[in-house]
């Protein structure tokens, strides 16, 4: 007999392809690290002995770590006050500062880099310039191409992504916990010292980690302002990017399965936290909202905080951005100078355009599809189905964060090259597509798992109970109950997708560019009025793009309900 | 002890206003077990919570043996922590990062009232000895049973010595079997400790039982002030009289009142019933002939007198164990009765049932004035 096809095959089918994509991130680099001369027909450990025999590797490692504890401690600092404002304050400027966050959200990285590196590099920065201290003249005031700036300036970066992260754990804490230690006599830093750190620990801990991991392994400032030595991920660009042409696959790989080594010992460090800190989970018992804190006299610091946040990541990048965009050359604002004022930067960017905005928009799509297929699939494996890959695919897309970025580009890259004879992606959009898709599918499946579990199981038992298939209940109640998620990540994926330069810069070949690209190419020919312009574009749209997904979504804003 | 005068609270809920507390007068006298009781959002937790100072009142005052607490007129908060009470939680709200003794011992450590650190040990062990949870001192909170956090959070507050303890719903959490346990056992606990408590519950058994005085909340007024008896019997309104316990209300008129009787015109006769409050009732006013379900006496005796009696239909019946309960129809007015278990009546007869008329009370309806106020801004 023929047994009848179950549609419920497409959703496993869909999860199981999807794994295969994490596990090509995973598996490609440390194949390829074990190549050399990118040849796949002979394997040899020559790689691992050339990057651990290199006597400066101790010292890029030192860097590495300095970069992610530097960064972070910049975003916690920024970060707590604000998740903190937001989730239980009365802080008067809340739905402001919500919407810079998520503004800062979309503005690109290495834009930002660029900003900076107008600002303060050494030779011709405009502040340098001001101040007639370059180079040139003698000893630079400010020098951008160091740790320390990285440090800063990536910190500022992740602000918004640790800012939203925390705003659900300090939200969660059930207010009964610090009123009762109110009643019983103890005063309010007390209450906070002994009660609501030890609560919030593991959620902050989790958060620092987390971003240690994302700051390691951020290309955008990097590519941008290299600093004086090798930092990890520079270690792997520079391998891929050699004198001679020749990108050397097995040094990259090397280098990358440390990289990722260093980052995967940080997520399982997480996971463990995070395992230790559900003992802690909320008692039995009806939780109340925490109150809200009246700030008061703190009105005043607070709203300070946020201005001196948003000069140094928004203010400041922008205002530059605009008068690089306008001036032929990079020079300080001044009389003179506002003679050679024009728009020929921002017509000239229009010109190069057309061709990369294409791209653009076909690997926005195509990542958007690729992830969200993948995501709603592993999503339903994992939080529906009673499979026995559930907990294995759960616990491998947790895993694909710590696959930097890019360690999965040259994964992706080193496959396309050894599929090549038979399946020849190896320098087309649609490798970077997966590639982009692999890297958002762990965003994806969080962003959905979580709204898949809110959802009552219950609602779909009712309807297989009234006699639907559970292809027919995937459809008619999983689907559109999960549609406002599904949405929200989409246009994430999309935004994401578009102002990403990591993967392209590793995977592109020439003759398919994408806009970020197109930015980092023109910067990089001195072109820094069209570089600014096509920069502002890309800002105006994604930030159109974030702030639409927010508002269309009707994604309540954390910590803006009207709260008792 | 405690008095609580005009107390207003009212907050914003997206673009409206509620009203939370309107004008609530109280006081309350040394050493009473007080209970707050009234359906969930009548404002009974929003009053407990303003006399804990994790509320901020709109206007009002109030104070606890002479002392201010808070009064909005002049700005007046005293905190939380410096106030003197102690409180239980509906959630427990144990810090489950601590253990059971660090629950307890934390407050007299850190807080306002904190104690000599030699006295901490043994005033922890004191008081969960009292509760006969001494042996549990080292265990984790989060590995208590409900009954046992209860009893940690009632210890930890027991602990400050308060002159004034606050409990939000500390039963409600358990078990039917726990709660009807712990309502002696906590009331007896009360009168031996001499504590002042304010004791907040939707659950008017629960109230009955462990209140030396009620107050019935409704839409943020204190409705009702006395005793659990008169509370039971003397319902002033409706709304009390459906509250606390079932009660059979008759449709029917004011005709005619004097000194703690009125008479009151049904479709099944004219009846006598006791008055709640003869200011209340003026003549020709519609109001209720109101009667407990175990206060109707079924068969009415052969010496009843005729204008006590009313001619019933039985329509149904319920065996609730050592209860029987019919239900009974007079006209369009549905009654219940409940009687002995024994007690067999038929499905369908028509009899005569007595009104006593000292256990009938006229009720007026629930002011139609008295509803939250929510006012769109």
């Amino acid at each position: 007999m023929l047994r009848r096809f179950n549609p419920l095959s497409l959703i496993y089918g869909g999860a199981i392809i999807g794994l295969i994509f994490v596990v090509v991130s995973l598996a490609g680099n440390v194949v390829g690290s074990f190549t050399s001369e990118a040849r796949f027909d002979r394997f040899t450990i020559d790689a691992y002995v050339r990057l651990l025999s290199d006597p400066g590797l101790p010292a890029t490692m030192a860097r590495t770590l300095a970069l992610g504890f530097g960064s972070i401690t910049v975003t916690l600092f920024f970060a707590l006050p604000f998740a903190w404002l937001l989730a239980r304050t009365d802080f008067k400027w809340k739905t402001g500062l919500f919407t810079l966050l998520a503004a800062k959200l979309a503005i690109p990285g290495f834009i930002t880099a660029m900003a900076y590196v107008w600002l303060f590099n050494p030779s011709a920065g405009l502040v340098n310039e001001v101040l007639g201290q370059t180079n040139y003249t003698g000893e630079a005031a400010f020098d951008v191409y160091q740790i320390k700036w990285l440090c800063l300036l990536q910190g500022l970066v992740l602000v918004p992504g640790a800012a939203f992260m925390l705003i659900p754990a300090l939200r969660n804490l059930d207010g009964s916990l610090e009123e009762a230690a109110r009643v019983a006599g103890v005063p309010a830093w007390k209450t906070f010292q002994h009660i609501v750190l030890p609560l919030l620990a593991p959620g902050v801990l989790a958060v620092a980690v987390f971003y240690f991991v994302v700051a390691v392994e951020m290309f955008d400032f990097v590519a941008i302002i290299a600093p004086p030595g090798d930092v990890l991920v520079l270690t792997i660009y520079e391998a891929l990017n050699t004198v001679d042409g020749l990108p050397d696959y097995g040094l990259a790989g090397a280098a990358g399965v440390l990289l990722f080594a260093l980052s995967a010992g940080a997520i399982l460090f997480y996971v463990r936290f995070l395992r230790q800190a559900r003992k802690y989970a909320v008692l039995g018992g009806k939780r109340r909202d925490p109150g809200l804190v009246r700030l008061g006299k703190w009105q005043r610091p607070a709203s300070a905080l946020v201005f001196v946040w948003m000069t140094l990541s928004v203010g400041l990048p922008v205002i530059t951005l605009i008068w690089v965009a306008l001036v032929p050359f990079i020079q300080p604002p001044s009389v003179a100078a506002l003679d050679n004022v024009s728009l020929f930067g921002f017509l000239d960017g229009l010109a190069y355009l057309s061709e990369p905005l294409k791209n653009t928009a076909i690997v926005m799509a195509g990542t958007i599809i690729m992830a969200m297929t993948f995501a709603i699939c592993l999503t339903w494996v994992v939080t529906r189905s009673r499979s026995t890959m559930a907990p294995w695919a759960d616990a491998l897309v947790f895993l694909a964060p710590a696959v930097p970025a890019i360690v999965t580009a040259t994964a992706f890259q080193v496959m396309g090259i050894a599929v090549y004879q038979w399946l020849p992606l190896y320098g087309t959009l649609f490798l970077i597509m997966a590639a982009m898709g692999t890297r958002m599918l762990a965003y994806c499946t969080r962003t959905m798992n979580a709204a898949a579990l809110q959802i009552h199981p219950e609602l779909e038992e009712a309807a297989w109970v009234a006699g639907l298939s559970k292809w027919q209940t995937f459809k008619g109640v999983f689907l559109p109950l999960m549609a406002p998620a599904i949405f929200y990540a989409a246009l994430m994926v999309g935004m994401l997708a578009a102002r990403d330069l990591t993967l392209p810069l590793i995977m592109n070949s020439a003759g398919t560019p994408l806009v970020s690209v197109l930015i980092f190419d023109l910067q990089t020919n001195g072109e820094t009025a069209s570089a600014a312009a096509v920069a502002l574009y890309m800002i105006v749209v994604l930030v159109l793009l974030a702030l639409t997904a927010r508002k269309i979504t009707g994604m309540a804003e954390p910590g803006l309900e009207p709260t008792r | 002890m405690i008095s609580v005068r005009g107390l207003t609270a009212k907050y914003r809920l997206g673009r409206d206003t509620v009203t939370a507390l309107d004008g609530i007068d109280l006081h309350i006298e040394p050493g009473q077990v007080f209970v707050l009781l009234g359906p969930s959002g009548c404002g009974k937790t929003t009053l407990l919570r303003c006399l804990a100072g994790l509320e901020r009142p709109t206007s009002g005052q109030i104070e606890i043996e002479g002392a201010p607490l808070s009064d909005a007129e002049t700005g007046l908060f005293i905190p939380p922590e410096d106030r003197p009470l102690a409180m239980v939680f509906q959630s427990y709200a144990m810090w489950p990062h601590m253990t059971v003794f660090d629950n307890v011992a934390f407050p007299l450590k850190a807080g306002r009232r904190r104690v000599p650190p030699h006295e901490v040990s043994d005033r922890v062990t004191e008081v969960l000895t009292l509760l006969g949870i001494d042996h549990l001192a080292d265990r984790s909170v989060t590995t208590l049973s409900g009954g046992q956090q209860q009893r940690v959070g009632l210890a930890r507050a027991l602990a400050l010595r308060p002159r004034v303890l606050l409990m939000d719903e500390p039963l409600s959490n358990l078990d039917f079997r726990l709660q009807v346990e712990l309502r002696g056992q906590l009331r007896t606990l009360m009168h031996d400790l001499d504590l002042t408590t304010v004791h907040v519950t939707h659950n008017q058994a629960e109230a009955l039982e462990m209140g030396d005085r009620i107050a019935v909340m409704d839409a943020g007024h204190v409705v009702q002030i006395g005793d659990p008896e008169s509370i039971y019997h003397r319902p002033v309104d409706e709304h009390v009289a459906r509250f606390v316990g079932d009660m059979n209300l008759i449709p029917g008129s004011v005709a005619r009142w004097s000194d703690g009787t009125a008479q009151v015109l049904t479709a099944s006769g004219t009846f006598l019933a006791m008055t709640a409050d003869d200011t209340a009732l003026s003549e020709g006013s519609r109001c209720f002939l109101g009667i407990r379900p175990a206060d109707l006496v079924v068969p009415a005796p052969e010496s009843a007198s005729p204008e006590t009696c009313m001619t019933v239909e039985i329509v149904n019946r319920r065996f609730q164990g050592d209860r029987m309960v019919f239900g009974l129809k007079a006209g369009d007015t549905t009654l219940e009765v409940s009687t002995h278990h024994s007690v067999r009546l038929g499905i369908g007869s028509t009899i005569q049932i007595q009104i006593p008329p000292d256990s009938a009370i006229a009720v007026i309806p629930t002011p139609e004035n008295r509803a939250h106020g929510v006012t769109t801004v």
